[in-house]
């Protein structure tokens, strides 16, 4: 029985069957699951930009049917948009901030981990990986909100600063961001700790390092790579976060004032309707954001997993 | 070799990780006025169960958690089924592109959840279907795949394929092999890749807020509508809160029950 050609792509040589002998039913299925595959991977990797940059090209609005090609005009909107420019600031601030942060509290929480036996390890790990991953984002803000409330929050009282306060409110968003995501480079960390040979410890211990000369001699240097990778990853992750920011800050003037990127993005796509604006914004920032990948690639890192 | 330090630090680290949510757990049990009156005691006074019964009883809560499932059950299921075809597909069969579906779902993992959501409300809104479900289950599925079919090639990879080979010269079928191969070593793993999918899309904020607009609400919407429309009334927001995160963490305390295992990636990003 001779098949059509395009079914004929699929080479085969797998228990499915070779090439030759695989069932038509067989072959149609396999091309079909391949199309739907395609046509997924294609709407999350590729569809995002092509579709954006061709919008950020016309004036689309919300409400109007028909867009103009306009152009470069929508970028040269954004680039001399004051609110842009201070979204910009505001989420080069927040993605430093809290990225330091996040490495620093999750590499200690990692060295702490391999201090114990492998199981109390697995047990901690657990309680460490609570806010990361049981705790959904919504709720996470509120507990904040709440625990920092002007009247009835435990740590405003604790401390006597209102975070979330204008005055605070970075601060605030950075320390949230850090509590929920620094176990995230915990676990990357700590796979890392856990493939250092003993005997590097070993060697250096003969040649009489402390326990500061065995950390600056053996581990610093084995897990600088992964510092440096996961760095980058929660760089990009952090630079364009929508849902802390956005659900600490409020709405109105204060969520405007210190707002990243991504809040941006959405006042000028939904508020102002401004969907061509929107989508240049969106577009420069990717470009941006292309450095530190570029660099994390470079580190080969994983994808956090 | 364990010195007091570093007990004394990990109990800190256990403290800062659990106390919000201990305390959000416990103020859902006093109420409002007892919140206002006393806001430093951790235990509540008189426990009541009022604010739960008011969360399920007042608030869309519970439709809202309906949403949620209507939205997250398709999307993992279909996301988790597809990944594990294309996985297997792209690690045993040649075809054309079959490098590229492994490039670019690297590369989709990484898109920002508002940089696929931009241009799909504005595709959407286009088409006139955005604010409703099936949009954002759509999306989901999109969001979720690339994290799927990672999850599951990774464990795919270390299946021999000598095992498939062997038994299809015995003349084993692809019924055979899906009873004798497939499901008893992946059964566990694509159960894990699910209940993390799943999670992820219960979860989901970002791209239920650009694309549902004023359409049905998912149970991360709803909570956010009672914290600003109930004025303060903590005891209802700490309820329902605390009744969120418990459901939401059943299945993966069930992973865990079943594995022993703690998986990462909880949340993308």
């Amino acid at each position: 029985m001779t098949q059509p050609v395009w079914l004929r792509s699929v080479h085969c040589k797998s228990p499915i069957g070779t090439s030759d002998d695989m069932r038509l039913t067989t072959r149609l299925l396999l091309v079909l699951g391949i199309a739907a595959t395609f046509t997924v991977v294609v709407a999350a990797a590729i569809f995002p930009f092509g579709y954006m940059l061709w919008v950020s090209l016309t004036d689309r609005r919300a409400f109007s049917s028909g867009a103009a090609f306009v152009g470069l005009t929508n970028y040269a909107t954004v680039v001399h948009d004051s609110t842009f420019g201070r979204a910009a600031m505001n989420a080069t601030v927040y993605s430093l901030g809290s990225t330091l942060g996040q490495v620093l509290v999750g590499t200690s929480m990692a060295l702490l981990l391999v201090q114990w036996a492998r199981r109390a390890q697995n047990a901690l790990r657990v309680l460490f990986f609570v806010p990361y991953m049981l705790v959904p984002t919504i709720v996470t803000v509120y507990v904040w909100r709440f625990l920092c409330d002007s009247q009835v929050g435990v740590l405003t009282r604790m401390t006597g600063v209102a975070l979330f306060t204008p005055e605070w409110v970075m601060v605030g968003l950075i320390i949230v961001s850090v509590w929920v995501f620094a176990p995230f480079v915990m676990v990357l960390v700590l796979a890392r700790l856990r493939q250092i040979p003993r005997s590097y410890y070993d060697t250096v211990t003969l040649d009489g390092a402390n326990a500061w000369g065995r950390f600056a001699h053996v581990t610093l240097p084995q897990i600088l790579p992964t510092l440096v990778s996961t760095a980058a990853l929660r760089l990009v992750l952090m630079a364009t976060k929508f849902d802390l920011p956005y659900l600490l800050l409020g709405s109105g003037p204060s969520s405007l004032r210190h707002g990243p990127i991504a809040v941006y993005l959405y006042e000028v796509t939904y508020e102002r309707g401004a969907h061509g604006i929107g989508c240049a914004a969106a577009i420069l920032t990717c470009m941006v954001l292309l450095v530190p990948l570029w660099a994390a690639q470079r580190w080969r890192v994983g994808v956090g997993l | 070799m364990k010195t007091s330090l570093v007990v004394v630090l990990t109990v800190a680290a256990i403290l800062v990780s659990v106390f919000p949510i201990a305390w959000l757990f416990s103020a859902g049990l006093k109420t409002t006025a007892e919140i206002v009156v006393d806001p430093g005691s951790f235990l509540p006074a008189h426990p009541t169960l009022g604010n739960v019964r008011r969360t399920f009883a007042n608030t869309g809560f519970a439709q809202g958690l309906l949403n949620s499932l209507l939205v997250a059950v398709p999307a993992t299921a279909v996301s988790v089924l597809l990944g594990a075809f294309a996985g297997y597909v792209t690690l045993r069969l040649r075809f054309v592109g079959r490098r590229l579906i492994d490039q670019m779902s690297l590369a989709a993992y990484l898109v920002p959840a508002v940089v696929l959501a931009l241009p799909l409300f504005i595709l959407f809104s286009g088409l006139r279907i955005a604010g409703s479900l099936g949009a954002l289950a759509t999306a989901h599925l999109v969001y979720l795949f690339p994290l799927s079919y990672w999850l599951i090639r990774a464990r795919l990879r270390e299946l021999p394929r000598s095992l498939e080979d062997g038994l299809v010269l015995d003349g084993a079928d692809l019924k055979d092999l899906l009873r004798f191969v497939w499901l008893p070593s992946l059964r566990l793993h694509v159960f894990s890749v699910a209940v993390i999918v799943f999670t992820i899309s219960m979860n989901d904020y970002v791209l239920a807020r650009f694309l549902l607009l004023d359409g049905p609400r998912t149970l991360p919407l709803v909570l956010q509508d009672i914290f600003d429309l109930s004025a303060k009334d903590w005891g209802l927001i700490c309820a329902s809160g605390a009744a969120a995160v418990a459901l939401l963490s059943v299945p993966l305390l069930l992973l865990v029950a079943a594995t022993g295992q703690y998986y990462a990636g909880g949340r993308r990003g």
